[in-house]
């Protein structure tokens, strides 16, 4: 009697520990600049309920470019937009991709979050069949939108990769109670950053061969598909919607991509989205070489440019009341 | 297998549990043997990776053999040197002509530990001092003992044979909880207090710097020197810990290997408290005999305090030359045999010129005892800066600080050494009447209170961190 006595003090003990670290994490931990590489649901519900109680807030979507790749979670510019006072979440994560977007928008829908204006990043590349975000949810993203989305939609996507059943067991036994098991990866993120890829010092564009595929783009096209619905599924509920093309580096990239069907492809895409009622940026060629760290990612002073010209277009959208002086991003709020 | 980790205690439960089968001798034996040979293999597969270190093992199996049917000093003399040969090759020690080193990878983890169990049997097979003769499994079980395989402790084969076959330990309720609680409290010091004792070591040498005001300088100089020597306490005791409290578990007793070493008042005391098991082999196979030798040869009374100083260098030089393969360990070797030496030197001319009683009297005293505690720690962290740095940081540290910072920074870690140790030791005095944690007299539901908080903190820690299991630096060696 007395020895099951101790282990149910034990078993007392442990749930009085894990009730303070979930108080400890609910209240205290912060909402990230950017989201980890691996997300977690628990997180990333924490910020949609978060969100959907606040005002409404502009919405980034995009992919390791506007994440930030190679930069800190400060130099982005959707940190930058945010610290000039411009009511911003950006929810770019590292392999963003046009079916992401879309099933984001739908959680937004889901959370009954109304975003101020959308802000979407097109990438070509993420249109290409051989990108490992063509048609791949991210798993947080595949556990929490996928019962959201359409057979035909679901059917257009690659099943996630499932955990092992013991794992998965873990999972979906600790996940609801015990949040610091739930939200581990946002925690080590918090704590040790995000790594990054290795380090490509003086980028080849043998590295790139095969990353822009140059077929010609249709509506068949998974992303296409996805990016179509993402602006329908906004101006449906009355969000303006701001779509830029990805700044690439065309002096690395020239052999790929300066091309008439890589520009043709860009022009489909842009009647595409200004068909639906997106305003279209095309920034494909609005950055220098030696403004990119290799053949799309940003170095810092380029990311300032980018919130600059994000932050003039989301000027132009009347109801923002942002205004936006040239010589230094500023909004008022 | 790296220990500790999830999987060794996993692995270490079903030994356990296909152990309770029978308590027969044979079949404890039988898994034992069994258990061992399946832990090395989660290291390697290839036969060539492990047939070095089988190679040592047959070698001192047959010259155990040897030894117990032919008692001869000179095939005594020929196999300890063919041994000492073969562990130092195996080792790929600096000395050793890098031609001869063989030119591929193999097994070395745990082989300094095998080897001194191995050199133990030859010697006591030799001295007549073994129970019994050994035979192939019982010597398998024995030099392969999973739970101390990998770092130690370093057991004598006849404390190993009483509880592996003759008597093995009780296993009844407290002796389970206080080693679970040792396997906790032991996890928690490798996993999350070495750990972060190293990242502030880190921090300090990297916050050691020519721009950096003085004050700065010498305290970050004087923290360098200090966190080292706790890190290394927390990362092998706790290591030390977890085994001792898994080959419980197992009914098998293992020798204790540290007992609050930065309590000792002196550098020959802080060997008695710190890796004990190392230094009682090396007092009974170098020590002893060496200093008896000498004593034999030199039979003077006015030499005899004079020998017990050398043979005091020549051990603790071992000691410290068996931490590594290059020659920053042959300078530690000479620190730590320096720090023994001038200490005997220091006892003896002290009770020359006090008197045998005026020095106790003066020991006893609290401001002495204090500062000598300081000095023992502070030249422990000192001599343990050959041990983690590299030649180019410690000529780094050298030009940086200069002579006069070198020596203020060391007086420093002395003073500040001997406040926080004198009252650690009595907060830990009172705790202990107070809340007796490791205590059997204290109040149960206190002790499970505490070791489910460890628990829970380390399994939250390691969920977070998704690293691989801690490092342990000893396993080395």
């Amino acid at each position: 009697m007395a020895r099951i006595r101790l282990v149910a003090f034990a078993l007392a003990v442990t749930v009085a520990i894990v009730a303070l670290q979930n108080f400890a994490i609910a209240a205290f931990f912060p909402h990230l600049d950017r989201l980890a590489t691996d997300f977690s649901p628990a997180y990333l519900e924490r910020e949609l309920g978060g969100l959907a109680n606040a005002p409404a807030q502009t919405i980034i979507l995009g992919d390791s470019v506007l994440w930030g790749y190679r930069v800190r979670p400060a130099e982005t510019a959707a940190s930058i937009l945010a610290a000039q006072g411009c009511a911003c979440r950006n929810f770019s994560f590292k392999t963003g991709s046009p079916p992401n977007y879309y099933a984001l928008v739908r959680l937004f829908q889901e959370y009954r979050i109304r975003p101020k204006a959308l802000v979407l990043e097109v990438n070509q590349k993420a249109l290409n069949e051989a990108d490992p975000a063509y048609r791949k949810l991210h798993p947080t993203l595949a556990t929490l939108a996928a019962p959201l989305l359409g057979g035909g939609d679901r059917a257009m996507l690659e099943p996630p990769p499932q955990p092992g059943p013991f794992e998965r067991w873990l999972d979906q036994t600790l996940s609801p109670m015990w949040l610091l098991y739930a939200m581990r990866a946002d925690i080590r993120t918090t704590l040790y950053g995000d790594p990054d890829a290795v380090t490509v010092q003086h980028p080849t564009p043998d590295l790139y061969e095969g990353t822009y595929d140059l077929t010609p783009l249709t509506e068949k096209n998974v992303g296409v598909h996805f990016l179509e619905e993402t602006v329908d599924y906004a101006r449906a509920a009355g969000v303006p919607v701001i779509a830029f093309m990805t700044p690439t580096n065309h002096v690395l990239l020239h052999e790929f991509i300066d091309s008439p069907q890589y520009r043709k492809n860009g022009l489909f895409l842009r009647g595409l989205l200004e068909k639906r009622g997106a305003r279209v940026l095309d920034l494909d060629t609005a950055f220098r070489a030696d403004e990119f760290f290799d053949n799309a990612h940003l170095r810092p002073p380029a990311q300032r440019r980018l919130a600059a010209i994000i932050a003039r277009a989301l000027a132009r959208i009347s109801h923002s009341g942002i205004a936006f002086d040239p010589q230094r991003v500023r909004f008022q709020k | 297998m790296i220990v500790p980790s999830f999987e060794f205690l996993a692995f270490a439960t079903a030994v356990a549990l296909v152990l309770g089968i029978s308590a027969k001798p044979l079949w404890r034996r039988s898994v034992l043997v069994a258990a061992n040979l399946g832990f090395i293999l989660t290291f390697t597969h290839d036969p060539l990776q492990l047939a070095p270190f089988a190679m040592l093992l047959v070698l001192g199996f047959a010259g155990v053999k040897l030894m117990e049917a032919y008692k001869r000093q000179p095939a005594f003399a020929v196999l300890v040197v063919a041994l000492l040969s073969a562990f130092c090759w195996l080792k790929n020690y600096s000395f050793v002509p890098h031609g001869l080193f063989l030119p591929f990878a193999y097994l070395t983890v745990g082989m300094s530990y095998v080897f001194f169990r191995v050199l133990h049997l030859v010697i006591d097979a030799y001295q007549e001092s073994l129970p019994a003769p050994v035979g192939v499994f019982a010597y398998i079980s024995y030099t392969l003992n999973f739970t101390s395989f990998l770092a130690g402790p370093i057991q004598f084969y006849k404390d190993y044979l009483r509880t592996e076959s003759q008597q093995p330990a009780v296993l009844d309720e407290p002796s389970v909880g206080r080693a679970l609680e040792r396997i906790i409290v032991g996890f928690f010091k490798v996993a999350i207090v070495s750990p972060l004792l190293l990242l502030a070591h880190a921090a300090c040498v990297a916050a050691l710097s020519t721009d950096a005001p003085f004050a700065d300088r010498v305290l970050h100089a004087a923290l360098v020197l200090a966190i080292f020597p706790f890190y290394l306490y927390a990362n092998f005791s706790g290591y030390t810990d977890v085994v001792i409290g898994t080959a419980r578990f197992l009914r098998l007793e293992l020798p204790e290997n540290f007992n609050h070493p930065f309590v000792s008042k002196s550098f020959i005391e802080l060997w008695t408290r710190w890796h004990i098991t190392l230094s009682l082999w090396l007092r009974t196979y170098v020590y002893s005999p060496l200093l008896l030798s000498l004593m034999r040869r030199f039979p003077s009374p006015r030499v005899e305090p004079w020998l017990g100083v050398l043979v005091y260098f020549i051990t603790f030089f071992l000691i410290g030359v068996w931490h590594g393969q290059t020659a920053m360990f042959i300078a530690l070797g000479l620190l730590l045999g320096l720090g023994v030496g001038a200490n005997k030197i220091f006892q003896l001319s002290m009770t020359k010129a006090l008197g045998r009683a005026r020095y106790r009297s003066l020991c006893g005293n609290p401001v002495y005892s204090a500062l000598s505690c300081g000095l023992t720690f502070a030249w422990l962290g000192f001599s343990l800066l050959w041990f983690w740095s590299t030649p180019g940081q410690l000529g780094g540290f050298a030009r940086l600080l200069g002579p006069a910072e070198i020596a203020l920074t060391f007086l420093l870690v002395v003073v500040l050494a001997a406040i926080v140790l004198t009252f650690g030791e009595k907060i830990r005095e009172r705790l202990r009447v107070v809340a007796p944690l490791d205590s059997l007299r204290s109040p149960p539901y206190l002790r499970a209170a505490w070791c489910t908080t460890l628990a829970v903190i380390i399994v939250s820690v390691t969920v977070v961190l998704n690293a691989p299991a801690p490092h342990i630096v000893y396993r080395a060696f």
